[in-house]
C-alpha cells in the first residue's frame, strides 16, 4: 500500500516538476489560452538513418493492367527511397510478405519485429479502373502503435506506366520531405545533358534515375553546357551557328528556341549560368577580345562585364542561396584555378592553390563548391581529374572520386545530397550520379556519348 | 696641262697606293672571330644553364606544398547526409554492460510482505491490489530497460581498457515506443512531456530534431579539455514552418566552448520541417542537451 502511494507521489512530483517549466515558459512567452507544446531531447538519442520498409502495394480491382502498373510503381518507389540517402531501407527479402492495403489491415508488430526491424512502414493500395490509376498510400510509425500515422496521401492519374512511375515519384518525395526534415525530395527532378547519339551533339533530358531519356533540341550543330532555369521554363545553352558560338534559349513551355539578343554579337560565348531566382544570367564571352565573365538579365538586357583581367575567365556559377556571389574559373595565373567574387566584381578570392581546377558548381545551401580538379598537373606528373567538394568558408576539401576515369562537370541536386557528373573511361563518356560524400556511384546512361549534365532546380 | 699618257702596267705612285688601298681587305678577321666566339659563348651558356636547371627539379605546380587549401577526412557535418556514428556502448540499454556500475533494477516489483501470515479473507483482498500493482507497473515497464543483464564470459575488450563506466542515454532502435496518455509520450529513453492539451505526440519529428542538430554539430569547436559527460542544455523554439528561433542557453555545461558549439549547431539548421501538430497548437519549444563524449 505504502509503495503504491510512494509511486503515485513520485509520479505526481515528476509531472509537476516537468510541467512547471513548461507552464512557466508558456506563461512567460505567450498570453495564449492554451499551454505550449514542448519537448525535451538530446544528442545521440536517435539513429542517423531512418529504417524504412516500403511494402508492396496491394492491387485492388480486376483490371488486367494492374499487375504491370503495380510492378513499376513498387520498384520505382523502392528505388526513390533508397536513392534518397537518408533511409536505411529494409530489403524486400527481410520484409514480411504481407501487402496491407489500408490502415486497418496493417499489423505493425510484424514490421517492427525482426528480421524487418522497421521504424517506419510505407504501404497502401493501387487500383487501375476505367482508365484511371488511383493510389492511396500511408506511412506509419511502427514503433508508436498508439498513434502511428505520419502521412496519408491519395493520387489519381490517367492509367499508364509513366504515370505509375510519376505517382511513385510524388509519393516518395512526400515521404522524403516529411521524414527528412523539410528538404524536398528529388524524385521529380530532371537531368539535362548533351548527347551525341544522333550524330550531332544535342541537348537531352532524362529523369533523375536515368529513365525516360529523350531529346530536347534538334539544331543539327554542336550544342553544349545546358542550364535549365530555376522555374523550369527555359533552357540556356551555347551552340555554334553562323555567328559563331552564341548563348541560345530554348523555351520548354513553347517547345522551340526563343530569342536571346545578349548571347550573340561578337566573340565566342560559352557556359551560361542562371542565378537562383532566375532573374539573371552569367556567361563567359570573348567579345572584348579576352574571355571574360558577363552578366545580364534573363531577357538579355542590362548587359555588363564583371572581370577585366588578362587570361581566360570562364564557367561561372552563382551562389544560389544569396544570389550575390559568383564562382568561376580563371587562367590569370597560368593554369585554371577557381575564384569567387561578389556579383559586382569586387572581393575576388582564390579557392584552389594549384593544379588544374575547372567546372565549379555551388551547392544549394551556399556552403560548398563541387568542382573537377587535377591536383598534380604537370608534365610527367601522376594524378587524375577527380570531383572534389570544398567548404568555401574554411577552404577544406574532400575528394569524392578516386582512380576511376576522368571525372568532370559536377552538378548539385536541389536537396544538396547528390551530385551528377560526367565520367570518361577510355574515351567513352557517360553520366554518373553519387551521394555528396562520394558513396553510391551509379551510371545513368549506357549508350552513346553523354556529357555535361545539369540537375534541375525542382 | 700635260696629259700624261698611261702606258698599260705602269701606274703613278699615288694611283697605285689608292688601288692598293681599294684592293686591301677590310680587317674583319679578328672582329669576326670575336663575334663567332661571343655567339658560341651565349648559346653555350644558355644550354649549360638549361642543363643544370633541369637537373634540379622544383615543383612549380604547387604539388609538394600544401598551400592554403587543406585536405581533411570529412568536411564539417553540414552535408545533409547521415554521418557514420559508432554505436554508443552504455549501461542503460545494452546487453553487454560495463563492469561498474550495475544497471538500475527495474522498479516493477510488487512488494508483498512475505513474512506476514496469510489470513484467508485478507489473502483475497491482498491479491487484488497486487494485481493492480502488476498492471500499473507493466504500463511503466517500457520505460525501464526490458532486457535482463546477460553475464557473458567474454567481456568486450574495448570495455576492459576503459576504467570508467559508460553512461548516457541510448538511441531506442530496439525498444518499443508506446504512447502513454495523459500528456506523456515515451520514445524509448526520450520522454516527451508536454503541457499542451494533447501533447506533442510525434516521436518521428523529435528524432528528426535530434538528427538535424547532431548533423550540424561541429565537435572541433569544443575544447578537448572539456570533461567527458559534460552536458549543455539549450532552449529554442521551432515555428510552424520549421525554422528555429529564440536560441538561448538553459544550463551551462561548465565549458564555454561546448555551450557555444551546442547553440551554434541548433542555429545552423535551416529548417526542421513544418510542424506536424495541428495549427492551433502553435510553435514548439525544444529543450535540447548536448553530451560531450570526448574528442
Amino acid at each position: 500500500m505504502t509503495a503504491f502511494f510512494r509511486k503515485l507521489l513520485s509520479c505526481f512530483a515528476g509531472i509537476v516538476t516537468l510541467s512547471i517549466p513548461g507552464a512557466f515558459l508558456s506563461g512567460a512567452f505567450l498570453p495564449a489560452v492554451h499551454a505550449q507544446d514542448w519537448v525535451r531531447t538530446g544528442s545521440n538519442l536517435s539513429d542517423q538513418k531512418i529504417r524504412l520498409a516500403a511494402a508492396d502495394f496491394k492491387p485492388v480491382g480486376g483490371d488486367p493492367q494492374t499487375p504491370s502498373y503495380k510492378a513499376s510503381f513498387d520498384s520505382t518507389l523502392y528505388n526513390d527511397l533508397a536513392n534518397a540517402g537518408i533511409f536505411d531501407m529494409v530489403s524486400k527479402s527481410m520484409a514480411p510478405q504481407a501487402t496491407p492495403g489500408s490502415p486497418q489491415e496493417i499489423n505493425l508488430g510484424q514490421w517492427a519485429a525482426d528480421p524487418a526491424n522497421a521504424s517506419m512502414v510505407a504501404f497502401g493500395a493501387l487500383s487501375a479502373a476505367n482508365g484511371r490509376l488511383s493510389v492511396s498510400g500511408w506511412v506509419f510509425d511502427a514503433k508508436n502503435p498508439g498513434s502511428p500515422q505520419v502521412l496519408g496521401k491519395q493520387y489519381n492519374e490517367s492509367a499508364s506506366t509513366d504515370n505509375a512511375r510519376l505517382i511513385a515519384h510524388k509519393f516518395a518525395d512526400e515521404i522524403i520531405a516529411r521524414l527528412g526534415g523539410g528538404i524536398n525530395g528529388i524524385a521529380e527532378t530532371k537531368l539535362y545533358f548533351v548527347s551525341s547519339r544522333t550524330g550531332s551533339k544535342e541537348i537531352w533530358v532524362m529523369d533523375y534515375d536515368g529513365q525516360n531519356q529523350h531529346i530536347v533540341t534538334k539544331l543539327g550543330s554542336i550544342s553544349l553546357s545546358p542550364r535549365i532555369a530555376p522555374d523550369n521554363s527555359r533552357l540556356a545553352f551555347s551552340s555554334i551557328g553562323k555567328e559563331g558560338w552564341s548563348i541560345r534559349m530554348f523555351s520548354l513551355d513553347l517547345g522551340r528556341p526563343v530569342g536571346f539578343p545578349a548571347g550573340t554579337p561578337g566573340g565566342s560565348n560559352f557556359s551560361p549560368a542562371w542565378s537562383g531566382d532566375g532573374s539573371k544570367l552569367a556567361f563567359s564571352s570573348s567579345r572584348s577580345g579576352d574571355p571574360e565573365i558577363w552578366v545580364c538579365d534573363a531577357n538579355g538586357g542590362n548587359l555588363r562585364k564583371l572581370t577585366a583581367f588578362h587570361g581566360p575567365d570562364v564557367s561561372p556559377t552563382w551562389n544560389p542561396r544569396t544570389n550575390s556571389q559568383i564562382a568561376w574559373v580563371s587562367g590569370r595565373t597560368g593554369l585554371p584555378q577557381i575564384y569567387t567574387m561578389d556579383v559586382d566584381g569586387a572581393n575576388i578570392q582564390r579557392m584552389t592553390d594549384g593544379g588544374y581546377a575547372i567546372s565549379p558548381s555551388w551547392s544549394p545551401n551556399g556552403q560548398f563548391l563541387a568542382f573537377s580538379w587535377n591536383r598534380k598537373y604537370g608534365p610527367g606528373a601522376p594524378g587524375g581529374q577527380d570531383i572534389y567538394v570544398m567548404d568555401i568558408a574554411s577552404k577544406r576539401w574532400i575528394q569524392l572520386t578516386h582512380d576511376a576515369g576522368s571525372n568532370d562537370f559536377p552538378s548539385w541536386s536541389p536537396d544538396g545530397r547528390h551530385l551528377v557528373f560526367e565520367r570518361a573511361i577510355n574515351g567513352h563518356n557517360e553520366i554518373w550520379t553519387m551521394l555528396a560524400d562520394g558513396t553510391e556511384q551509379h551510371e545513368l546512361t549506357k549508350s552513346g556519348k553523354n556529357f555535361m549534365p545539369n540537375w534541375s532546380w525542382k | 696641262m700635260s696629259t700624261t699618257s698611261q702606258l698599260p702596267g705602269q701606274f703613278e705612285h699615288g694611283q697605285y697606293e689608292r688601288v692598293e688601298r681599294e684592293f686591301e681587305r677590310d680587317p674583319i678577321g679578328k672582329p669576326m672571330l670575336a663575334a663567332i666566339l661571343f655567339h658560341i659563348a651565349v648559346l653555350g651558356g644558355g644550354f649549360v644553364f638549361a642543363l643544370f636547371a633541369g637537373l634540379f627539379h622544383h615543383n612549380a605546380w604547387g604539388g609538394a606544398n600544401e598551400g592554403s587549401a587543406i585536405a581533411v577526412q570529412l568536411v564539417s557535418n553540414a552535408l545533409p547526409l547521415p554521418a557514420d556514428h559508432a554505436p554508443n556502448k552504455n549501461v542503460l540499454a545494452t546487453e553487454t554492460p560495463s563492469e561498474a556500475p550495475a544497471p538500475p533494477t527495474p522498479k516493477a516489483q510488487p512488494t508483498v510482505d512475505e513474512k506476514a501470515i496469510p489470513i484467508a479473507s485478507k489473502m483475497d483482498t491482498q491479491k487484488k491490489p497486487a494485481e493492480k500493482k502488476q498492471e500499473a507497473s507493466k504500463v511503466k515497464a517500457p520505460v525501464a530497460p526490458p532486457t535482463p543483464v546477460k553475464a557473458s564470459p567474454h567481456t568486450d575488450p574495448n570495455l576492459k581498457q576503459d576504467n570508467h563506466a559508460q553512461f548516457g542515454e541510448q538511441a531506442s532502435t530496439q525498444m518499443q515506443r508506446s504512447a502513454v496518455p495523459a500528456n506523456t509520450t515515451t520514445v524509448g529513453s526520450t520522454t516527451v512531456n508536454s503541457s499542451g492539451s494533447r501533447g506533442f505526440n510525434y516521436p518521428y519529428y523529435v528524432s528528426n530534431i535530434n538528427r538535424k542538430v547532431q548533423q550540424n554539430t561541429n565537435l572541433r569547436e569544443v575544447d578537448s579539455r572539456t570533461p567527458r559527460g559534460a552536458q549543455a542544455n539549450i532552449l529554442f523554439t521551432i515555428r510552424r514552418d520549421g525554422s528555429g528561433s529564440d536560441f538561448k542557453m538553459d544550463r551551462s555545461s561548465g565549458s564555454p566552448t561546448l555551450d557555444q558549439a551546442c547553440l551554434r549547431a541548433a542555429q545552423r539548421v535551416d529548417t526542421f520541417g513544418p510542424l506536424p501538430s495541428p495549427p492551433g497548437d502553435g510553435p514548439l519549444i525544444v529543450s535540447y542537451h548536448c553530451d560531450y563524449q570526448g574528442p
